[in-house]
């Protein structure tokens, strides 16, 4: 089976065809003796959500900044909507939405002041529809009742949104957003997180989202870049990166007698928790269920972003240590935070697993675990399409059910799965159709793969989507917005 | 551009109130003289002020004279230098840049609005001199009208104006040197503040040598070195040859400094 573009289906509607939105073949910037970007090749096709990943000081904003000719390359081209930077950057980079590192805006001044100055400072902005073109933005980022209050009176959040607004300002066909949702409050984040699916969905607007907020990315992005130390580490879909370990994570009220069920196949068990090496989820919840026992919760384990992401980078640049370069340890602070902890038995001899069950895996609404065959998904790896839908959805978690017949890839002997912590590096990550697949997380699939936004570009937020639909459930409520504004 | 940026100056409380300062010293200056009526004795003190007392329509001239050393310089020297470099702390740089404005025409933008700015006080000065000067001092009725010249014959009214004029041309042209040291300045760094400092120090070098004997030999050339050469214009018949030098050395000094701005600032990588 090759990696071939699906015939259709795949474009979101809006000008998406032409030229990559952004490409950059060997791109360096070196500063004295730092090289701060070693030859970086983007290559981001329209119409795409690309989540750029690093740590701190890896060269992600050298590099966004290279794309918006701010800063010179040493070496290397960028092109911009299918235009050399800097040479072209008049040509083009109208046509491209910015928001760099912080928001910035004349304090003394209001909202739509400055959005005025910004915008007759370059080409491209009609001074006819600028008020309009202002309002709107201002609307589509919450900031519609500003008023003229001058911006050093702003919150942090709303900064962030005017900027926000400032980068949609032109309708732009690429939107380059370093850190978006930086200093905005839980429901800011989620507003801007739909704004900007909402724009890729119905303007089939490019975004390019500098990040190292890993959550952010894993809930926009459909593919995804690691940089490390200037380098590009990892390029590939989100769905490849987040593969499946060949572990089920599941709880039960009797787990005496699922571990003698279970016998060699057990893992780790630590309490009612019990980690298991199988590759059919539903195989095994039967297994048990034939046995009488009872399953309170059985979760197909999956690698998380964060995982990928540690797996293939060295650490962080801002962490400065006195002798040995600390490969293990910004990992294992990341490790232990947040919702993982529970997840791991306290210290003992074997490195705990370090994965968390994918929030995505418990269960499946109706309706989902049925792939969608049609424009959505095609898997560019060699395995069933059918299995492919699980791995396109962002994390999320869904009321509990049972897993019927979920079809699962199959997978290679378990025993050499033993992902997290003693990864060293990208090409052992387990590939996640298994033996039938070389472990190329690295490699580059042709142009058409990612899902198309019908299908990947889920809401992220689990509360307020229902199961059933997904760019139908958004069209619902954001769209008639979007939709009046445009006519405004 | 030119526009937004002019927009962004005038909009800008800092620029008003730094007119209003350099216009209060000679306005203050003009009130102490009308009350004690004790001028500067001819040769001394700031030009012009001992012959203000007679006649108030050289009171602008004086104005200019008083504001010129220190408070003209030191202004556009903060305006300048935040050309740029306010940008760049303010974080506007990068979006200017990236919008994009271009970078030579963001800078020339930039020296379009300095010049702007010095052309405001300037004009400021000496309309603020004239109501004031002559409401005080009178407009020399006794004496006929005329005004007497700094070389001792008379001037008409009409002659005065329109050395008045090309006085404020040649203060306003004397700035420049200034303006583009800060300018150039103002692309090196990301602080205002630096920039502006820096601007003076070349300032106030330059007038620190010309006191020095044993500087002489670069004395022609020291950007500050014409800078009252206004004053012969108040000559009868007009002394130019200093004038005309001032006016070739400040372009120089522009010339070469604006050019090392442009270099600079179209290859910098914006990092602020």
């Amino acid at each position: 089976m090759t990696a071939t573009p699906p015939p259709s289906g795949r474009v979101p509607a809006g000008p998406v065809t032409g030229p990559a939105a952004i490409r950059t073949v060997g791109l360096t910037k070196r500063y004295g003796s730092v090289t701060a970007v070693d030859g970086i090749e983007l290559d981001v096709p329209p119409g795409d959500i690309y989540g750029f990943l690093g740590p701190n000081g890896s060269g992600k904003t050298t590099t966004v900044r290279m794309l918006l000719g701010l800063v010179l390359p040493t070496a290397g081209t960028v092109e911009v909507l299918g235009a050399r930077i800097p040479k072209h950057a008049r040509s083009v980079l109208h046509r491209v939405g910015a928001l760099v590192e912080a928001p910035a805006a004349y304090g003394h001044l209001g909202a739509r002041a400055n959005l005025s100055i910004m915008d007759a400072a370059g080409p491209g902005g009609s001074r006819r529809t600028r008020r309009a073109r202002i309002d709107q933005a201002l609307e589509q980022v919450g900031l519609a009742g500003v008023g003229r209050r001058p911006v050093k009176a702003y919150s942090l959040g709303m900064r962030q949104r005017l900027g926000i607004a400032a980068a949609l300002l032109r309708k732009p066909d690429l939107l380059i957003l370093d850190e978006p949702t930086n200093g905005l409050d839980p429901r800011g984040i989620q507003e801007i997180r739909r704004l900007l699916l909402d724009l890729n969905a119905s303007a089939g607007t490019t975004i390019f989202l500098s990040s190292h907020l890993l959550a952010e990315v894993e809930h926009l992005c459909k593919r995804v870049g690691v940089v490390d130390r200037g380098r590009l580490v990892l390029q590939d879909s989100l769905a490849a990166l987040r593969a499946p370990t060949g572990s089920v994570v599941l709880r039960t009220p009797d787990p005496e007698w699922a571990v003698g069920v279970l016998d060699g196949d057990l893992r780790e068990r630590s309490g009612d928790r019990l980690v298991v090496r199988a590759t059919d989820p539903a195989e095994l919840n039967a297994r048990l269920v034939g046995h009488g026992i009872r399953i309170t919760e059985l979760t197909e384990q999956r690698r998380t972003l964060e995982e990928v992401v540690l797996a293939a980078t060295t650490g962080s640049s801002d962490r400065v240590d006195a002798a040995v370069p600390p490969t293990v340890g910004p990992r294992a602070e990341v490790l232990s935070t947040g919702d993982s902890a529970w997840d791991r038995p306290p210290a003992g001899p074997p490195v705990p697993l370090p994965t968390r069950p994918a929030r995505d895996t418990f269960s499946w609404p109706a309706g989902r675990d049925t792939p969608e065959p049609g424009p959505g998904w095609q898997p560019s790896r060699s395995e069933p399409a059918r299995s492919e839908p699980a791995r396109s959805e962002p994390a999320r978690s869904e009321p509990a059910r049972s897993e019927p017949a979920r079809p699962e890839p199959v997978r290679p002997a378990p025993d050499d799965r033993r992902p997290g912590q003693s990864q060293p590096g990208l090409g052992s990550q387990p590939s996640r159709s298994g033996s039938a697949q070389p472990p190329d997380g690295r490699s580059q699939p042709g142009p058409g793969w990612q899902p198309s936004p019908s299908d990947s570009a889920q809401p992220p937020d689990d509360a307020e989507v229902d199961p059933g639909g997904s760019a139908a459930d958004r069209a619902g409520s954001d769209q008639p917005e979007a939709r009046s504004e445009e006519s405004a | 551009m030119i526009g937004v940026e002019l927009m962004k100056m005038l909009r800008r409380p800092r620029t008003w109130v730094v007119i209003a300062l350099i216009d209060a010293l000679p306005t203050l200056v003009a009130f102490l003289l009308a009350l004690t009526d004790v001028g500067p004795r001819p040769g001394t003190g700031p030009a012009f002020l001992s012959a203000v007392l007679n006649n108030g329509v050289l009171f602008p001239a004086a104005a200019l004279a008083i504001v010129l050393p220190l408070f003209l310089p030191v202004s556009v020297a903060i305006v300048s230098g935040d050309s740029i470099a306010g940008e760049a702390q303010a974080g506007t740089l990068r979006y200017l840049l990236a919008r994009p404005a271009g970078r030579t025409r963001l800078l020339v933008a930039k020296l379009v609005t300095v010049l702007v700015f010095v052309a405001m006080a300037v004009v400021v000065v000496v309309v603020t001199g004239y109501f004031v000067g002559t409401s005080l001092f009178g407009t020399g009725q006794l004496a006929g009208g005329n005004i007497v010249s700094v070389s001792g014959e008379p001037l008409s009214p009409h002659q005065a104006a329109l050395r008045t004029l090309l006085a404020m041309a040649y203060v306003a042209f004397s700035m420049l040197g200034v303006a583009a040291m800060a300018v150039f300045l103002s692309t090196l760094t990301d602080s205002p503040l630096a920039a502006a400092m820096g601007a003076l120090a070349f300032l106030v070098a330059s007038s620190l040598l010309l006191t020095l004997d044993a500087a002489d030999s670069i004395r022609p050339y020291l950007p500050t070195r014409y800078w009252l050469a206004f004053v012969d214009l108040f000559r009868q018949p007009i002394l130019w040859r200093d004038i005309v030098r001032g006016v070739g050395l400040q372009s120089l000094y522009v010339a070469v400094l604006l050019g090392a701005a442009w270099a600079n600032f179209s290859t910098k990588d914006i990092k602020s």
